[in-house]
Parts: C-alpha cells; sequence; structure tokens
C-alpha cells in the first residue's frame, strides 16, 4: 500500500499546484481587462468625439443678439437658455438659417401647464382660463414674461367705475371690450393692478428686501408663517405676487448684528445699535461657516452668543436659508 | 505494439498534466511583459495627451426641480440623430405618482418627448388618491462597474479614460445581450443600423468644452454636467452642498449619475 500512498500524495501535490497554485498568481490584466475582447478604443472615441453638433449655447447668440439677452437677462425666463424655446442653433451660426421660432401656446403648455407633479413654487397657470385660445405671446414677452404685466387700462376712468359691467368673464376673446382672462376669486380691485402706474404705486406695499433667490412667497407669507398674506388675498400663488408689489429698488445694506460676526468682532462690546432691530429693508448676512451636516440651525442659534435677532422670534430652522445663504 | 491499461493511463496521464503545464506559461510570459510594456506606454502618453484623458465626468439630475417639460427628450433626438420615435430614447423622463396607500406608479407617455398632461393621469390612474408625484430624468448611468461592457461578447461596448461608455457601432453585432444586461434601461436597438445605441452624454460636445445637449436645454436647472476632477466644477458644488444618492447602489454598478432628492420606490 506504500506505492499507493506515495502516488496519492503526489497527485494531491499536482491538484494543489495546477488549481490553486496557477490560480493565485497574478491574472494577466490582459485577459480580464473589459471582457475578453481586449481592442485599441482611441479610433472608435475619437470618431463619437467628431460628431457635428446641433445645439450651439446661449454664450454664443449674445455675441450678436445683445438686445434680446440683455431683456432676458433681467427676466425671470433667465435660466431657460435660447435654445430650450427656439430649437437647435448651430446650423444658424454656421450658415445663417433661420432657427425655429415657436410662438404656440403648446410650447409655452409643456413648462406651465398646471401639473400636480411639478414643484409647487413653479409658476404654473390653468390653461383653459388663462388667455383662452390666444397665443401666450400676445400678452408676455417670453423674454421678459413678466414686462408689462398686468396691462394697464388703455382707455381713460371717467365715469367707469364698475369694469366688470364691460369686461364680463364669459365674452368671447378678442371682441371689443376684452374679456378677463383670469379668474376673480379674489380679486374686487381691478385698479389696483390694472390702473394707471401712480394709483399703483401709491396704493400698494411695496416688498422691503431683494427677491433675488426668493421664489417662494408663500413660504414665509403663507396663512400662519411669519408674515401672514392679507385675508382677502386668499387664493393666490407665489406667481401672482409681483404682478402688483414690486421690490424697492435699492436694498439698505444691514449692519452687520452682534450674533453672526467673527470671534474677534464678538468680544468686543456689542454697540446700541447691532441690539436694535435692522431695519427689514437690509441685505441678510452671509453665513460664515460650511453648512454640511448642519439641518437644524436653531441648535445653535437658539440662544448664547450667536442667537438669532428678537425680532426673528417665531422663525423655524426651515425658514433660515430662504434669506441667508452660505458663502 | 500492446500497451497494458497501467502504462495507457501513466503516460496518458503524465502527457496531459505536461501539456497542461506547458500550455499556461506562455501565458504567464506575455502577461508580464504586457504589464511592463503598459506601464511604460502610460508614462509616455502622459506627455501629449488630448485633454479629455484629463477629465473625469459626472452627472447630477435634481428631482425636486424637475418640471417634466420633456425639452431634454427633444434636445437629445435632435442633437444625436437619435430616431423621433417613442421607442427610441437616450434620455427620457418618468412621471413617479405615489397614492396614500404607498402605491407606486410610473407613466412616460412618448418617453416625456411631448410633456406631460394632466388628462393622461386622469385617463390611466382615474381613481388614485394621490399623496404625491414628480418627475425623474433618466439617462445612461455611465457606471463604473458596467454590466453591459462585461457581457459584450465582441467586446465592442467600452469605458473610456474620462470615465463614459461608448459602444463602437462598426463591431457591434446586435445581439442585444448589453440591452439585457443594464438594470437601468438605458440602451436600446436602432433596426435600421443593426446595432445597439445609448447616450453618450454627448461626447462630441462634452470633448470640446460644452455641456450635453439635455443640460443645456434644461430650463431649472435639473440636469447638470461638469468635471468630478475639478472641485469647483458645477456637478462637485452640488455633491458637496446636497444629498445625493444613486439609482440601484445594491447592484454595485458605481453609477456617475448622482440624483437629488430621494423617494421610496424610486428605481
Amino acid at each position: 500500500m506504500k506505492h499507493l500512498a506515495r502516488a496519492g500524495t503526489i497527485l494531491f501535490i499536482l491538484v494543489i499546484f495546477l488549481f490553486i497554485g496557477l490560480r493565485v498568481m497574478p491574472i494577466p490584466e490582459f485577459l480580464i481587462e473589459y471582457g475578453f475582447h481586449p481592442r485599441q478604443t482611441e479610433a472608435d472615441t475619437e470618431k463619437w468625439a467628431s460628431l457635428p453638433m446641433q445645439f450651439a449655447s446661449s454664450s454664443i447668440c449674445v455675441d450678436c443678439h445683445q438686445e434680446q439677452y440683455g431683456m432676458w437677462g433681467k427676466g425671470d425666463h433667465r435660466t431657460v437658455n435660447c435654445e430650450t424655446c427656439h430649437g437647435p442653433a448651430m446650423a444658424h451660426v454656421e450658415t445663417g438659417a433661420v432657427p425655429m421660432v415657436d410662438t404656440s401656446r403648446e410650447l409655452c403648455e409643456v413648462c406651465h401647464r398646471q401639473l400636480i407633479s411639478r414643484p409647487s413654487s413653479f409658476p404654473q397657470v390653468d390653461m383653459v382660463e388663462m388667455g383662452g385660445d390666444e397665443e401666450c405671446v400676445t400678452c408676455h414677452d417670453p423674454h421678459e414674461p413678466r414686462a408689462g404685466m398686468p396691462p394697464q387700462v388703455p382707455h381713460a376712468l371717467e365715469g367707469r367705475s364698475e369694469c366688470q359691467s364691460c369686461h364680463g368673464p364669459h365674452e368671447p376673446w378678442q371682441t371689443l371690450p376684452p374679456e378677463i382672462p383670469h379668474i376673480m376669486e379674489g380679486r374686487t380691485q381691478c385698479l389696483s393692478c390694472h390702473g394707471p402706474q401712480e394709483i399703483r404705486g401709491a396704493e400698494l406695499p411695496q416688498i422691503p428686501h431683494s427677491i433675488e433667490e426668493r421664489t417662494n412667497c408663500l413660504k414665509c407669507h403663507n396663512t400662519g408663517a411669519i408674515k401672514p398674506f392679507p385675508e382677502d388675498h386668499v387664493g393666490r400663488t407665489s406667481a401672482t405676487c409681483i404682478n402688483c408689489h414690486q421690490p424697492v429698488e435699492t436694498p439698505v445694506p444691514k449692519p452687520i448684528s452682534a450674533p453672526i460676526t467673527s470671534p474677534a468682532q464678538a468680544e468686543s462690546p456689542a454697540t446700541p445699535q447691532a441690539t436694535t432691530a435692522p431695519p427689514p429693508t437690509a441685505t441678510p448676512t452671509v453665513i460664515p461657516h460650511r453648512l454640511e451636516g448642519r439641518d437644524d440651525c436653531l441648535m445653535c442659534h437658539a440662544g448664547g452668543e450667536y442667537a438669532v435677532p428678537d425680532e426673528h422670534a417665531g422663525r423655524g430652522s426651515d425658514t433660515c436659508l430662504s434669506c441667508h445663504q452660505s458663502e | 505494439m500492446k500497451v497494458s491499461r497501467r502504462d495507457f493511463i501513466k503516460t496518458g496521464s503524465r502527457s496531459l498534466l505536461g501539456v497542461v503545464a506547458a500550455s499556461s506559461l506562455p501565458f504567464l510570459w506575455r502577461g508580464s511583459a504586457q504589464a511592463r510594456d503598459d506601464t511604460g506606454l502610460r508614462e509616455l502618453a502622459n506627455v501629449g495627451q488630448p485633454d479629455w484623458e484629463k477629465h473625469y465626468w459626472g452627472f447630477v439630475c435634481d428631482n425636486e426641480k424637475c418640471i417634466g417639460c420633456g425639452r431634454c427628450v427633444v434636445a437629445c433626438k435632435l442633437e444625436n440623430n437619435v430616431p423621433w420615435e417613442p421607442e427610441y430614447n437616450r434620455t427620457w423622463v418618468e412621471r413617479y405618482i405615489i397614492t396614500e396607500d404607498g402605491e407606486v406608479f410610473v407613466d412616460s407617455p412618448n418617453g416625456g418627448r411631448d410633456g406631460f398632461k394632466t388628462e393622461y393621469i386622469n385617463q390611466k390612474y382615474r381613481n388614485l388618491v394621490i399623496r404625491k408625484s414628480f418627475f425623474v430624468p433618466k439617462l445612461c448611468n455611465q457606471c463604473d462597474d458596467p454590466p453591459c461592457v462585461t457581457v459584450c461578447p465582441v467586446g465592442a461596448t467600452y469605458l473610456t479614460d474620462d470615465g463614459v461608455i461608448l459602444i463602437d457601432q462598426e463591431h457591434c453585432i446586435g445581439c442585444r445581450y448589453c440591452i439585457q444586461a443594464c438594470p437601468y434601461g438605458a440602451r436600446f436597438y436602432l433596426p435600421e443600423k443593426g446595432v445597439v445605441d445609448k447616450c453618450t452624454w454627448c461626447y462630441h460636445r462634452i470633448t470640446k468644452g460644452v455641456v450635453p445637449a439635455c443640460v443645456e436645454v434644461c430650463p431649472v436647472g435639473a440636469r447638470n454636467f461638469g468635471d468630478l476632477r475639478d472641485p469647483e466644477s458645477a456637478v462637485n458644488r452640488i455633491l458637496r452642498e446636497k444629498r445625493v444618492y444613486v439609482l440601484k447602489p445594491d447592484l454595485g454598478t458605481e453609477p456617475k449619475v448622482y440624483y437629488v432628492g430621494f423617494e421610496k420606490g424610486v428605481l
């Protein structure tokens, strides 16, 4: 039986070597890299990279269309690039071919039709109520959609006090006098929106702060929020606020108040000015630290050295970032 | 000549073992030689390489911003000559509807090409009590560990050095194995060419320093593109500031399309 034991040992060692030893040795890269067919791919990569472009970019459009670019830059559509509505413009840049100018309601509709799935802060309209069958661009300049909106009364007002005795909500569109293209709920004073500029300016409170980066007015001004809207404004959305209320032209810079200063400044005694409420027109202080991992502002800023100012009482952590931006 | 059974087995097994052992030697030798060559080549290549090897691209979709207008789908079709028919999409937009019962419904009429219409919800999901609804833009995730590349029997699809998966359509045999392998449904078959096609992140645009067409036309900034190696790129800023997630992380595909706005049930 000795020779059997010897043969078994030799066989055992061979098996170990063949099936484990060889496997443990490093497998050459070329055998496993991207499967079993390693190939030179540079030529194909370059082929993909050399395909022609159809869409240029807004930065190219501005070279010629300065006027439209200027309007677009200050309007609400400034986040919408030229080719989103006008279509691919590379052919126009290269050969002068005229790009698509689609003025149909259907194009506006793809973004602004009311949909439950859209973010609530995004401006959406009832496409049946708004404007009848008329093209949206009849009233709205697509480059600056709120410019000239709402339209002013184009006739004298003497002796005419009841707007709706002529402008009924059910008159067919495009007959005179024109019908009212929006819902009437909560809107009784036509002239506070459609009156001459001097009436509007005198009657309506201005927005005492900048509206940069603040698109959802109702975040702070909803019922039960920090500064609720008046009761007769029920039913109005963020989209309509700035039709009537405009932000003040030049916001007064806010004096840096004690709570959010550098440690060196914080050590010096607070001046009386710092403890008084800063005017509401102020620019909000910049958050001097990073925000990663800090969700609950009031965990640190509820009291103590870095407490929020007194007039911020009642505001929750979820509202801080609506005004204060991180650096 | 007469050979005994014992001798036959002895000689046979010896020569078999010898052949197996010997045949592995040239592989080992070639492998180590190739490894040496490769390092030498790579060192040389670093001197005058084109720009696109220095980048590593990434993409962020913001579900909280997407309005489902479908401009990205249209732009993609125009930019990349994708057939206009709704079955062929390199990118598409899905609408998620979550009911009060916690049921999840997804639809994407025509891939979102024509936008979404309210009536469509009403027809298809007439009696649902909707808790919430939102849009999710979809495209190729350009995985770092791509199953599509692994399964391709002819090696026609590959991961470039700047992190994009491309298809060599001259080598593709149209077997559609990769379509089955992709867990994100990002690939489709082009019948007239007989090959598979997919999103390339507009490779011809990004290598020229322009963003992909879908990012260019997105009106709300729901699609963001940038260089993961540039700390100040649009994508890296979002990755630093927001909580992001990837689709199907448990598959280990390491996608490079990140999503802001996580919701249970989004696949």
